[in-house]
């Protein structure tokens, strides 16, 4: 489960974002929802621990990850968080179960073939692990991604605008499945997205 | 999965900059490999050659033919000059000389050369009979070790000469032939890539021109006897001290049965009108700065219708203009590593645009800003490594070319396998070269950006 507390952000010369107080538990999932501007990805940021609050709590799996810098933090995140970015983002030199076994070792963990088999079958592409990922449709880019999330077993997902480009089937297949496996994992799932058309598939939800 | 293996994917993936990069790299290294083998080898060749050679003395014309003909058996000779004209140069009482040898060229067998000279010759060059035996009349010759092996000769096979060094010259085929009696090892001199034989058998081939062979040989036996005991202008106390002093050495060779080094000078100086091409002298070694030294070839140069030139002077005057002609192409083999790794700096920094997006990526997945330098630090690396490894490869069978085709030109060989420590040393300046051309992209990586990079 993670949740945090009194969340406040301020670019050097830019706006200031003081974020409400909000939680998930395990294999739940939870909706951060704004429209452009309010400050919607720097709250993904900080809560991916890519960027540091100025002030403020946030805790994961019992650690407050606030405070945590430089290699600690880097660790921290690499194995408690994982991330499905709006654009698929991969190691192009590397195939499907290359970036999978890099990303674990990344995140400093074993190498777990059995993990990186089960998350492929659990997202269909079992059979595309030799390919190369830009050899993959679309679909399975971001299911690629999904894995690439999921493989390191994290306690927190989360998802950038996972939607945006999807029509309303789509949009409803990709949040079944990323709901579904952050249960499966018992991992909280906060998506962040100016997609209103989500609202309603989420019952923990918060508005910027 | 280490850096290594990412670094190695990588390069993998971008098969046609990391290409280019080891190409470039591989062309640096192997001009400056094959510069550097032809410097090394070269000088060693030239320094075992000199064998301790103070003066060389022929026909007048170009001092550096002279040496290159009597000393590294290449171009053709200057002339001939009478033995009476150099005979000074072999009187034991001569206080700066120690030893002189005659040296007769001019003819050879499929193309090597055939010299008529004194058994002396041998011990200069640090060589000494393998197998077989010293020449103990004329027409017997003792074959370097490069010759044996190259015509697959052996003791008792007999050959006739060929005048001049070429393979289709006029043979000698009219009268006795050559005889191997013995067989030199290798000495890595070019004692290895000649044929030894007495000064006598070149007169007798040249002379059988006009008689038949057995009559030449009654002929010289006759003049030999007539030397020893007519009324020939003989010092006998010249002679005393030749059988006491310099040439006293070369008898106590292992030759047992071979002619002594001081009969065939006394038989050299016996016919004073016969011709030779030149003399190699060596000098006292605690007089070789005395004056009258230093000034000896230009008294002989300009006293006596012969030509007097000291190796030492000549050769590093060539090996001056040869350095000159080996640094300007070693500037070039620079200019090209420095475009190599400028190549490589290039290709790895526009590489980092592309792949911001990964380095991003491999930071959100856990990893540090060093791993990330890392990565491209080891990916310079191995691009530098293999295109020191290929380049080596290139030179080395350039090296082989080289070798074979200055082996069928000039017998002389360089040798394709053999590595010096400097090019291990060019295998670090690689290294060094590679990790400049990646430092700053390494450090861009360092501060790779993810949020920006992400977006």
């Amino acid at each position: 489960m993670f949740h945090t507390k009194d969340v406040r952000f301020k670019y050097t010369e830019g706006p200031s974002f003081f974020y409400p107080d909000f939680s998930c538990e395990k294999g739940e999932s939870i909706v951060i929802l704004g429209k452009s501007g309010v400050g919607k990805s720097t709250l993904l940021y900080i809560l991916g621990g890519l960027l540091k609050p100025n002030h403020g709590e946030i805790w994961i799996n019992g650690i407050d990850c606030a405070p945590l810098t430089g290699k600690k933090l880097d660790h921290f995140r690499g194995k408690h968080i994982g991330i499905v970015f709006q654009k698929s983002h991969f190691i192009s030199s590397l195939t499907v179960e290359e970036n999978l076994h890099f990303t674990r070792k990344l995140a400093g963990l074993t190498k777990d073939r059995k993990r990186i088999h089960t998350i492929l079958e659990r997202l269909a592409i079992p059979h595309k692990k030799n390919e190369f990922p830009e050899n993959l449709s679309q679909g399975e880019q971001q299911r690629f991604s999904i894995a690439r999330a999921l493989v390191t077993h994290p306690q927190l997902i989360l998802a950038d605008e996972p939607s945006s480009a999807l029509d309303d089937e789509n949009c409803q297949l990709m949040i079944d499945l990323l709901k579904e496996q952050a249960e499966e994992d018992e991992a909280s799932l906060a998506i962040v997205t100016h997609d209103y058309r989500l609202s309603h598939l989420f019952s923990n939800k918060i508005e910027l | 999965m280490n850096a290594f293996f990412i670094s190695w994917k990588n390069i993998k993936k971008n098969r046609l900059s990391s290409s280019l990069s080891i190409l470039l790299i591989a062309f640096g290294v192997a001009l400056l490999s094959i510069l550097l083998q032809f410097n090394k080898q070269f000088t060693e060749q030239f320094e075992k050659n000199q064998a301790g050679i103070d003066l060389v003395v022929g026909a007048k014309g170009s001092p550096l033919q002279l040496i290159l003909n009597s000393m590294f058996h290449v171009d053709a000779p200057t002339g001939n000059i009478k033995i009476e004209d150099a005979a000074f140069l072999f009187n034991p009482k001569n206080p700066f000389i120690k030893a002189s040898i005659p040296l007769s060229i001019g003819d050879s067998y499929k193309t090597f050369r055939i010299v008529g000279t004194t058994t002396t010759f041998v011990e200069w060059y640090d060589a000494s009979i393998k197998e077989g035996r010293f020449w103990a009349k004329a027409l017997e010759v003792v074959v370097g070790h490069a010759v044996a092996q190259e015509l697959n000769l052996h003791i008792g096979d007999t050959f006739f000469s060929s005048h001049g060094f070429n393979e289709g010259d006029l043979a000698h085929d009219e009268g006795a032939p050559f005889r191997v009696v013995g067989i030199l090892d290798q000495s890595g001199t070019v004692a290895d890539k000649i044929i030894l034989t007495s000064t006598e058998s070149i007169w007798k081939v040249h002379e059988s021109h006009h008689h038949d062979a057995n009559n030449i040989t009654a002929h010289k036996d006759d003049h030999d006897h007539h030397d020893h005991h007519s009324g020939h202008d003989h010092d006998h106390e010249y002679e005393h001290e030749i059988k006491e002093g310099a040439y006293a050495q070369s008898s106590n060779t292992t030759h047992n049965d071979s002619i002594s080094a001081l009969s065939e000078i006394e038989a050299l100086l016996g016919q004073p009108e016969k011709d030779i091409t030149s003399v190699l002298v060596k000098f006292h070694s605690d007089k070789k700065r005395a004056i009258p030294v230093i000034n000896m070839p230009r008294n002989i140069n300009e006293n006596t219708p012969i030509m007097a030139t000291a190796p030492s002077y000549e050769l590093n005057k060539l090996l001056a203009n040869v350095a000159s002609v080996l640094k300007a192409l070693s500037y070039l083999a620079i200019i090209i590593a420095v475009v190599s790794a400028l190549s490589m700096f290039i290709s790895l920094f526009t590489k980092l645009k592309e792949r911001q997006y990964e380095l991003a990526l491999m930071r959100v997945s856990g990893g540090s800003p060093l791993l990330l330098s890392i990565y491209i630090i080891t990916e310079a690396l191995i691009i530098g490594f293999i295109g020191f490894v290929i380049g080596l490869f290139l030179a080395h069978i350039a090296l082989l070319f080289l070798s074979a085709m200055l082996n069928s030109q000039f017998h002389y060989s360089l040798d394709a396998f053999r590595f010096y420590k400097e090019e291990y040393f060019l295998g670090i300046g690689t290294l060094v070269i590679s990790l400049i051309a990646a430092l700053i992209p390494a450090i861009k990586a360092y501060h790779t950006d993810i949020i920006k990079s992400l977006q």
